[in-house]
């Protein structure tokens, strides 16, 4: 009789530690603006690919250049959150200038928001290059940025400007175009 | 096994023709259903690998559709991608799992607890009804959800059943045609079996064995036919054989039981024969029985005719002994209550008939005489017994030694109904009853040579008694002889010699001489007991009425002073006829058998009565009051009394010696004496007694003349001359007695005391010259007895006579032992005529 009850203890008590454990998780804080942004970049190096010849040997790194204070946080660079696509590895490369030539060496370009007063001159120095540029702009793809995040209901989404993207060499998968909000034009 | 049971007999009972078909049915349609189904289960199984590879496709495309959706959280597009479903209406149901919840679902209004709540990981998987798979989402390298897919199986149901119908519909017409088929093919088997089948049953039910069987093929069933025909042929062939075999046992059988009834009727015959045998043997058997336990004659002839009437049976019986004369027989057994014996003169016991008049004269040569019928007129006899209806009759001689002694006859009212056995039977009967008889006879023979001989033995014995009973009687005589005669001698002295005696005087001295002679007697009279007397005591004329009242004197006071003196009064009363003649005899016994019987008559009335005593005389015959005209030739003597009487065995006994019914007052010899006096006297006795009346007692003596040696010695007068006598004797009284009788006569007497002394006396009287005359001595004497005195005397003086003067006197006198050396004996007591007779004789010489 003892062991039965103490057995039947024991269950209960697992049971009541697992519930705990699962309400825990469920009250987390929803993710911030630009945890939920950062993800969405590190997808986008998942339906971007990138003209033949771009990287050189099999695990070389996917270097994201961003122009601007970095609003993501270190978080992209910790692979246990965003694992290697394809075995490479993620690489934030901050880009002080947009004259910068370390520039074109970056397979994907965040510009902030107060650096889009310069983007023309990004665009000049990116010309022929294949780069994914990416803002967070109200209208960002009307400067011919290819990716930019919106806002809507407090959700965060995109815009794609696929003709720039197919400019630089780049296609940005069906499934991505997609999902993407179309322009209001 | 119920249902086997039930159906085992009756598959196996139905015909051949449906067994084929049936078989050939079966085997075609488990065919069909072995292949039918294993095409179904080839195509479920294919079915349902191209199910699942559908499906998986399915989620491949919808998952590699879905990444994007998924990377960026797109519920919307994700729903409408699976939205495209709808397209596949065999999904029932589909979701999208990201971080291991529910993304996105189809149909969107489903609710959540449609769907797994975790993903899981593996093979499409089919439930019941359903098939459910969960497929991961890839998106470069990496595992971004996973995509629920549910489809019903209604497809592969559709078509199990579709293939269901199909398969039926085929079996269907298959099995029709294989009917058909069958029904035509079977033919070929089971019409050759039910041909045989016919065949056989025509044979067994008509018994035909010429029918064959058609042969159609050369298969197997052929070779069957074949060998049903040989068979057939064999079994006919066996048939005929079989038939005539029956025939001809049949044949035997019957002979057979001919002679085996014959013979069981012979032995019928033979063992009733034994049977009757056998009864009748049983029948001896138990007669020879009863016969052995009887030993009389008439009794055993009895009991063989009551056997033979009941068991034999026969209806009358009857026994014919052979009289003396061997010419006459007579009836010694006869049933005489068979009813049908009407009694006549011929048929009753002790009738007589001579055998000539039987019609029985074969029996003598010891011949069964066989009467089948006894109407035929034959002895006298058989036709007595023909009138007594009875009309067959057995006779069988009953011989001993060869020698006829009786019939016996058996009759029956049937005619001719004696078989020879029942005749064998009687003739072996009548050996049995002829030897019962036989014996009988020694039997009885052997009884009376046995009582004889016991009678002897007891007389025998007797006599030795009474021997050594007068041996020692003898030596008391002799005592009281000596004792005696001094009494009488006196007495008579008297008598003789005093001139002044009165009448009384003379009158009681002379009872006293009597009354001494009569114990004198008495005393002689006891060697009687042990030794015939040889030649006659001298007989006297008696007067039977003198006698009867000294006697009835003398005994006065035994019967009126004795009885009176305990109350009792004996009447006495004498009846003495006037006339009666003078009987020759003894006194002193006659008187002594009158006072015994009057004795025994007052000890017979311990209560008193009267006691008679008559004489009379009688005539020729012993009767009563029988006067003859011979006038009387007896004297008779009768004593009777009114006493106790006695029963007949007293009667029977009453003369033996030593019978006494008076205990230890008697002394048993009262009435032998008697008829010892009776048989001395050639007498008789007569008794008649009838208890409790009393007892008649009576003494027949004959008349007759006196014999010439009965002649009574005269009295001689005084001797002549006066004799010198010596007289020797131990007794003084006896001395002094002879001597004063001797001196009465004037003789000269000198006595001596002893032997010895008398010798002395006699040789000093021979020197004196005055020698004795005569000597009387005495015999026996202590030292030198008489005979030894009379030896010596004899031997000096011849001349001499020697008397011998003794007690043993009557003894010696009697039984011829006189001694030697003496002329004369004279007994004691000593008589004074006899005295003087014997010295007359002796000195006459």
């Amino acid at each position: 009789m003892i062991l039965k009850a103490a057995k039947v203890f024991l269950i209960s008590l697992f049971l009541a530690m697992a519930a705990n454990g699962w309400l825990a998780s469920a009250q987390e804080t929803p993710p911030s603006e630009y945890q939920v942004k950062a993800a969405f970049l590190y997808n986008f190096a998942k339906f971007v690919e990138w003209p033949a010849g771009t990287f050189s040997a099999t695990n070389q790194p996917i270097v994201i250049g961003i122009i601007g204070d970095n609003p993501f946080g270190p978080d992209l660079t910790n692979p246990d959150k965003y694992r290697p696509i394809n075995g490479r590895p993620l690489v934030l490369k901050q880009i002080s200038s947009p004259k910068d030539p370390e520039l074109k060496r970056c397979q994907m370009v965040f510009v902030c928001r107060p650096e889009m007063k310069r983007f023309a001159e990004i665009q000049e120095t990116l010309k022929a290059a294949s780069v994914l540029t990416i803002s967070d702009v109200e209208h960002g793809s009307r400067s011919g940025v290819m990716i930019n995040f919106v806002m809507e209901d407090s959700r965060v989404r995109f815009e794609i400007d696929d003709g720039a993207a197919r400019k630089a060499g780049l296609k940005i998968s069906s499934k991505l175009l997609n999902l993407a909000k179309k322009r209001d034009q | 096994m119920t249902m086997r049971n039930a159906n085992l007999p009756t598959l196996r009972n139905i015909s051949i023709k449906r067994k084929l078909t049936l078989i050939i049915m079966a085997a075609s349609t488990v065919a069909l259903l072995l292949i039918s189904s294993a095409f179904v289960l080839y195509e479920l199984i294919t079915f349902r690998q191209s199910m699942t590879r559908d499906i998986s496709t399915l989620a491949e495309i919808i998952g590699n559709q879905s990444t994007a959706a998924l990377a960026y959280d797109d519920r919307a597009t994700a729903e409408e991608i699976l939205g495209a479903l709808s397209a596949k209406q065999h999904i029932v149901s589909a979701c999208i799992y990201k971080d291991g919840k529910v993304f996105a679902r189809y149909p969107k209004n489903a609710s959540p607890a449609t769907f797994p709540l975790k993903p899981k990981v593996g093979d499409p998987t089919f439930g019941d009804d359903h098939l459910v798979l969960f497929h991961p989402v890839m998106l470069k390298g990496d595992v971004v959800g996973t995509i629920y897919l549910q489809s019903d199986l209604l497809e592969m149901r559709e078509r199990l059943v579709r293939y269901g119908g199909i398969i039926l519909l085929f079996m269907l017409a298959s099995s029709l045609v294989t009917y058909f088929l069958s029904a035509l093919l079977q033919k070929i088997i089971s019409q050759p079996i039910s041909h045989l089948v016919d065949t056989a049953k025509a044979v067994s039910t008509e018994k035909n064995y010429s029918v064959r069987a058609v042969k159609r093929s050369e298969d197997e069933l052929g070779q069957l036919i074949d060998g049903f025909n040989e068979m057939l042929t064999q079994i006919q062939e066996r048939d005929v054989a079989l038939q005539q075999a029956h025939d001809k046992l049949e044949k035997r059988v019957g002979e057979r039981t001919q002679d085996l009834q014959m013979e069981i009727a012979e032995r019928r015959r033979t063992q009733e024969a034994l049977q009757q045998q056998l009864t009748r043997i049983s029948l001896l058997n138990q007669i020879t029985h009863v016969v052995s336990e009887r030993e009389d004659l008439p009794s055993i002839l009895q009991v063989v005719l009551r056997q033979l009437e009941d068991h034999l049976p026969v209806d009358v019986g009857m026994v014919y002994l052979l009289e003396p004369g061997g010419e006459t027989l007579s009836i010694a057994a006869l049933r005489e209550n068979s009813p049908r014996l009407t009694v006549g003169s011929h048929f009753c016991q002790g009738a007589t008939m001579s055998i000539e008049q039987t019609g029985l004269g074969q029996c003598r040569l010891g011949e069964t005489v066989y009467i089948p019928e006894t109407a035929r007129p034959q002895a006298e006899l058989i036709q007595s017994l023909s009138a007594a209806g009875l009309q067959c009759a057995v006779a069988v001689p009953l011989m001993v030694e060869g020698k006829l002694f009786g019939i016996l006859a058996v009759a029956r009212l049937a005619v001719k109904s004696f078989s020879s056995g029942e005749c064998e039977f009687l003739r072996m009967l009548s050996q049995h009853v002829a030897l019962a008889a036989h014996q009988a006879q020694l039997h009885a023979e052997l009884g009376s040579a046995y009582d004889d001989l016991r009678q002897t033995q007891m007389a025998v014995m007797q006599q030795d008694r009474l021997r050594a009973l007068g041996q020692m009687a003898s030596g008391i005589a002799h005592d009281i002889n000596n004792a005696l005669s001094p009494v009488v001698g006196f007495a008579s002295l008297l008598i003789s010699y005093e001139p002044n005696l009165s009448q009384n005087a003379k009158k009681h001295l002379n009872y006293i001489k009597t009354a001494g002679e009569d114990v004198a007697h008495i005393v002689a009279r006891l060697r009687e007991f042990y030794r015939q007397r040889e030649g006659k005591e001298p007989m006297f004329p008696l007067n039977l009425n003198q006698l009867v009242d000294q006697v009835v004197d003398m005994t006065r006071p035994r019967w009126r002073d004795i009885p009176q003196g305990r109350g009792i009064t004996v009447e006495m009363e004498t009846l003495l006829a006037e006339d009666l003649p003078e009987v020759v005899g003894l006194e002193s016994e006659v008187r002594e058998a009158m006072t015994n019987l009057i004795l025994n008559a007052v000890d017979a009335m311990p209560n008193g009565g009267t006691l008679t005593v008559r004489t009379r005389s009688g005539g020729l015959v012993a009767g009563f009051g029988n006067h003859g005209d011979h006038g009387p030739t007896h004297g008779i003597l009768e004593v009777s009394d009114t006493g106790t009487g006695m029963s007949d065995e007293m009667l029977r006994r009453c003369m033996e010696p030593f019978f006494s019914t008076k205990g230890k007052r008697g002394t048993g010899m009262g009435l032998a004496m008697v008829y010892g006096v009776m048989e001395r006297h050639e007498g008789k006795i007569e008794i008649q007694s009838e208890l409790g009346r009393g007892t008649t007692v009576r003494l027949i003596f004959p008349l007759r003349g006196l014999a010439d040696g009965d002649s009574p010695v005269s009295e001689t007068g005084k001797a002549t001359s006066q004799l010198q006598i010596l007289c020797i004797d131990d007794e003084p009284l006896l001395r002094e007695l002879v001597k004063e009788m001797l001196e009465c006569d004037g003789h000269q007497v000198q006595v001596a005391d002893s032997g010895q002394t008398g010798l002395d006396a006699f040789h000093r009287a021979a020197e004196r010259g005055r020698a004795f005359d005569v000597v009387i001595t005495d015999l026996g004497m202590p030292y030198l007895d008489g005979r030894q005195v009379a030896r010596t005397l004899k031997n000096e003086s011849p001349k001499t006579p020697i008397i011998m003067l003794t007690g043993w006197g009557a003894f010696m006198k009697s039984d011829g032992d006189v001694p030697a050396h003496v002329d004369g004996i004279l007994s004691k007591p000593p008589r004074m005529n006899e005295m003087r007779g014997m010295l007359t004789r002796l000195t006459k010489k």
